[in-house]
């Protein structure tokens, strides 16, 4: 889609409904900065990827299944696109759920899919497109963490991100571990958490020297892991999610 | 002579044939198989000059690479004797190289040939074999160990001298490899980059280990 | 098999062991760093990386689903030429021809050249309780051997590995001290095995990729072990793993221009050896019998499987490079031959042990492994597709999962349960939270999230 939509519904996903409603808000209020519509399906809930990512493929259904019919609906009902603050929700609704739904044979749900997950967008795909707004810069030194799904060939959102963050005003610094997995991974994180934060750390202390004023990017899950191996290292660190701040800049309000 | 068999080839690929058979029912669909020959390898950059661009490479793998003509190759084989220091010279009965004998004889050298053995070659300080193939842009010189007599020459001793003719230049080991009668092949063909090296320690680099440390290349127009 | 003895340890135990080695973990991230920056720079002498990328993809895709053809043609070239060929369905097979021919040949050493193959089938010690001293030839396999250990890493096995423990170990060899310079340590070796390659009767080695159409053997090493584990004694055995063929020399450049290029970012690797039939007339030397050993031992069951890809690998150890996860555990703590992304795949695909069910696990799905492939194998889907296989077997973790099921299938269960999470938003502050099962694995090493005490759904009541 090239022309700016309008009206879009917001897949909030289900860790920024629980546990960061801030960056929700700050979606909503970027988009509608520009004149889009933004519509909230009631009925969706979690894109079922944790239960995918552990081989739970009639679990993944069972739950993706409400958010798959919620999207639909509103996309049948005028909205032109779902944006999404995750690049891992995206990819899964874009890429994998076809393939989940085909396997747990409901085939119905995966023609669906297959027609509604082309229509999600990441947010920071789908902003990247539409024209910039006067920002009070936020002038900050940031890190920029790259999540994994963001990278990968699916969705390929290298520059988006980074082209966001400095029309915000942010100076982005030049990180050697930016690309690399912060060790999250879903479940991975709890079956395996040693592991999970030592990877976390890792990228953590390739900031110790940088000194950051804040870590940004465009996944909470990725964002809350390394906030929380932030806090337990002592070195608190401030995390935010990129559509919070471009929120703020657009808004004058830091 | 026919080599022998053994094992059940007929149930070794009968198990392959049978399992191939199943479908593999991945949602995504099968993987795009190759149609016909795979194009040659395309790389970064012009290739005009041949030659300079295997000097260049071979220089940066840490080769001596040094142009001759037939008269000027005893200056080249000096220098590589220098290098080598004392000890007897391994050599190839090769038409680039076979008629160094009577030159390195002159010079005082015990000359050493494929067929005194393994032991006697690995006492050569220096081991010269021609090379029927150069790769420009890798700095790589190939000895067929067949028209050379033997595989040891270009191994065993610490120092190689590879005399390669600047008309057997081609652009790339897939323009080498193209060019091969399969039907004809040597028993040993070898693209040799550079001298002998490793980085097991500490990743630290070093030559030498268990090839030749050192590696000359006489390219002769 | 097992650095620290843990391998029938959960991953998690060998994850935690090695995680405590920084000495190990710094090691590997040099080695993992400077061959990315190496294959980086490589890479960029190809015009078209991805176009190749993707016909290499192709073509390991017809050679795999024309390898009975393949194969049989490979076969037919060995044996006109004069080698000798053995069909072996299972390590134990390998294992026994390859002891008979050395019983036949009288032979009391054998000097090796670098070969996985021939570590997964337990060759060394099957030859060895034969009364036949086996030399490992590839310098960091021979530090590892000497130190009765296992590699850990494919490409820099004694990784782990620093030059006074090498410098200890040579002079437990020598009997008297040997320096502890890289370049010291290397002429010691150099000067100790070239004995062994004299003396040997019977060199093994890996086979890179045999050529179907000719019958040859190509072996790809930096050293040159690998060519005189292949010249020097009177007989050359080589092991292959099956699916290890190309065509034709078309498809030979095709994957040499990738595999050492992916490895450690060498436009060619030092050596590149083609063998085709042992010594002819006329030579002064070379093997005069060489053997192929063709393996099977489980690939095939990979084969019309959703993990065929996985026979794809060219083993260039490219995805142990970009692995988040590899760099850092290492090798070791994958329990067996193949470690890394390929290794979580393979082990459990041929391994029917409960340790390397767990391996689909070592992984947060990152998807690195598949970027960096040069065959395009979609490594990160292909370990998706083994968890598919063995979900979660725990009781605890399947009730979890059916609650989750049951409140978050529902949309009105779902928005109840986001209400229960706000509610209890305060609580999240206590500290003993981090004893409950799930967030106390969190706790390991991180602070739990602040929990809103209002969600999303409540700012899109008031500003809707």
């Amino acid at each position: 889609m090239q022309r700016q939509p309008g009206k879009v519904a917001l897949l909030v996903t289900c860790v920024v409904d629980a546990l960061a409603p801030g960056t929700g808000a700050a979606v909503v209020r970027v988009l509608r900065r520009r004149g889009i519509e933004v519509v909230f399906p009631q009925d969706q809930g979690c894109c079922g990827q944790p239960a995918w990512n552990s081989g739970l493929v009639r679990e993944a259904a069972l739950v993706a299944r409400p958010t798959l019919k919620a999207l639909a609906r509103a996309l049948a009902r005028g909205a032109e696109a779902v944006v999404c603050p995750s690049g891992s929700c995206t990819t899964m609704c874009r890429v994998h759920w076809p393939e989940l739904f085909s396997l747990a044979g409901m085939a119905a749900e995966a023609q669906e899919a297959r027609r509604v997950g082309e229509r999600v967008l990441e947010f920071s795909e789908l902003v990247a497109r539409l024209p910039a707004l006067p920002t009070r810069p936020d002038g900050r030194r940031v890190a920029l963490h790259h999540s994994c799904h963001m990278l990968r060939e699916e969705l390929g959102l290298r520059h988006q991100p980074v082209m966001l963050a400095e029309r915000a005003g942010c100076q982005v610094l030049p990180w050697p571990g930016a690309e690399r997995c912060c060790g999250f991974g879903g479940t991975f994180s709890v079956k395996l958490p040693e592991l999970s934060a030592a990877m976390a750390e890792e990228k953590l202390r390739e900031l110790d020297s940088l000194c950051p004023e804040a870590l940004i990017g465009c996944d909470t899950s990725c964002l809350l892991h390394l906030a929380g191996r932030a806090r337990a290292r002592g070195r608190d660190l401030v995390v935010t999610h990129l559509a919070e701040v471009l929120d703020a800049a657009e808004s004058g309000h830091g | 002579m026919a080599g022998r068999e053994s094992g059940d080839r007929h149930r070794f690929l009968e198990r392959l044939r049978r399992r191939l058979a199943r479908s593999p029912g991945a949602a995504h669909g099968p993987t795009p198989l190759l149609e016909g020959e795979p194009p040659p390898v395309d790389y970064a950059g012009p290739l005009d000059d041949l030659t300079g661009a295997f000097c260049e490479a071979a220089a940066r793998l840490g080769a001596l690479v040094r142009r001759a003509s037939r008269e000027s190759l005893l200056g080249v084989l000096d220098e590589a004797l220098a290098l080598a220091g004392p000890g007897p010279v391994a050599l190839t009965a090769e038409p680039e190289t076979a008629w160094l004998e009577a030159p390195l004889l002159s010079r005082g050298r015990q000359v050493v040939r494929p067929s005194d053995g393994p032991l006697a070659v690995a006492r050569a300080c220096l081991g010269v074999t021609g090379a029927v193939a150069g790769l420009a842009r890798t700095g790589t010189v190939v000895v067929d160990s067949s028209r050379a007599g033997s595989r040891l020459v270009s191994l065993l001793p610490p120092v190689h001298l590879a005399v390669l003719p600047a008309a057997a230049l081609v652009p790339d080991h897939g323009a080498f490899l193209r060019s091969l009668d399969l039907t004809s092949l040597p028993s040993g063909l070898v693209l040799i980059s550079g001298p002998s090296r490793s980085s097991d320690i500490e990743l630290e680099l070093t030559l030498g280990v268990h090839g030749p440390g050192r590696l000359m290349i006489a390219l002769l127009d | 098999m097992g650095e620290f003895g843990l391998e029938h340890a959960p991953l998690r135990e060998r994850a935690r062991a090695a995680l405590a080695q920084p000495h190990l973990r710094r090691n590997l991230r040099r080695a993992t760093d400077r061959f990315m920056e190496a294959r980086a720079s490589a890479f960029a002498q190809l015009a078209d990386p991805d176009g190749l990328r993707a016909t290499a993809r192709a073509l390991r895709a017809r050679t795999v689903a024309r390898l009975p053809e393949l194969l049989e043609q490979f076969a037919e070239r060995l044996l006109a030429r004069g080698a000798h060929v053995h069909w072996a369905a299972d390590a134990a097979s390998a294992r026994h021809y390859i002891g008979e021919v050395a019983r036949r040949h009288g032979v009391r050493k054998a000097v090796k050249s670098k070969s996985m193959a021939s570590e997964e089938i337990g060759l060394n010690r099957y030859l060895e309780e034969l009364g036949i001293q086996v030399v490992e030839t590839d310098l960091g396999e021979w530090i590892v051997q000497l130190a009765g250990e296992t590699p850990s890493h494919i490409l820099v096995p004694a990784i782990h590995k620093d030059r006074r423990q090498i410098a200890a170990l040579f002079g437990q060899v020598a009997g008297s001290r040997v320096p502890e310079e890289p370049a010291a340590l290397a002429a010691f070796a150099r000067a100790c095995l070239r004995d062994e390659f004299l003396q040997a009767d019977m060199g093994i080695s890996g086979v890179n990729f045999g050529v179907a159409a000719s019958g040859s053997l190509v072996l790809v090493t930096n050293e040159g072990n690998g060519r005189m584990v292949t010249s020097l004694p009177r007989v050359h055995v080589a092991l292959m793993g099956m699916e290890r063929l190309v065509a034709d020399l078309a498809e030979l450049d095709v994957l040499l221009a990738l595999l050492a290029r992916s490895a450690t970012g060498q436009a060619l690797s030092a050596y590149t050896s083609i063998i085709t039939g042992p010594r002819r007339p006329g030579e002064a030397d070379g093997p005069e019998e060489l053997h192929v050993v063709i393996l099977d031992n489980g690939r095939s069951a990979l084969l019309g499987s959703d993990l065929q890809e996985a026979l794809h690998c060219i083993r260039c150890g490219a995805c142990l490079n970009v692995c988040p996860v590899y760099r850092q555990i290492g090798g070791h703590a994958y329990g067996w031959v193949y470690s890394g992304p390929i290794g979580a795949v393979l082990t459990p695909a041929l391994l029917p042990s409960a340790a390397a069910r767990e391996l689909p696990l070592a992984s947060s799905l990152c998807g690195a492994c598949w970027q960096a492939c040069p065959v395009g194998i979609p490594l990160h889907d292909l370990l998706l597709r083994l968890r598919r296989r063995r979900p979660p077997a725990g009781m605890a973790e399947r009730l979890a999962w059916r609650v989750w099921v049951a409140l978050w299938g529902s949309p009105r269960l779902y928005r109840w349960s986001l209400g229960v999470v706000a509610a209890l938003a305060p609580l999240t502050r206590w500290q003993g939270l981090s004893r409950l099962p799930l967030a106390s694995r969190w706790a390991r090493g991180r602070a739990l999230p602040r929990v809103p005490s209002q969600g999303f759904r409540h700012w899109w009541r008031e500003n809707g």
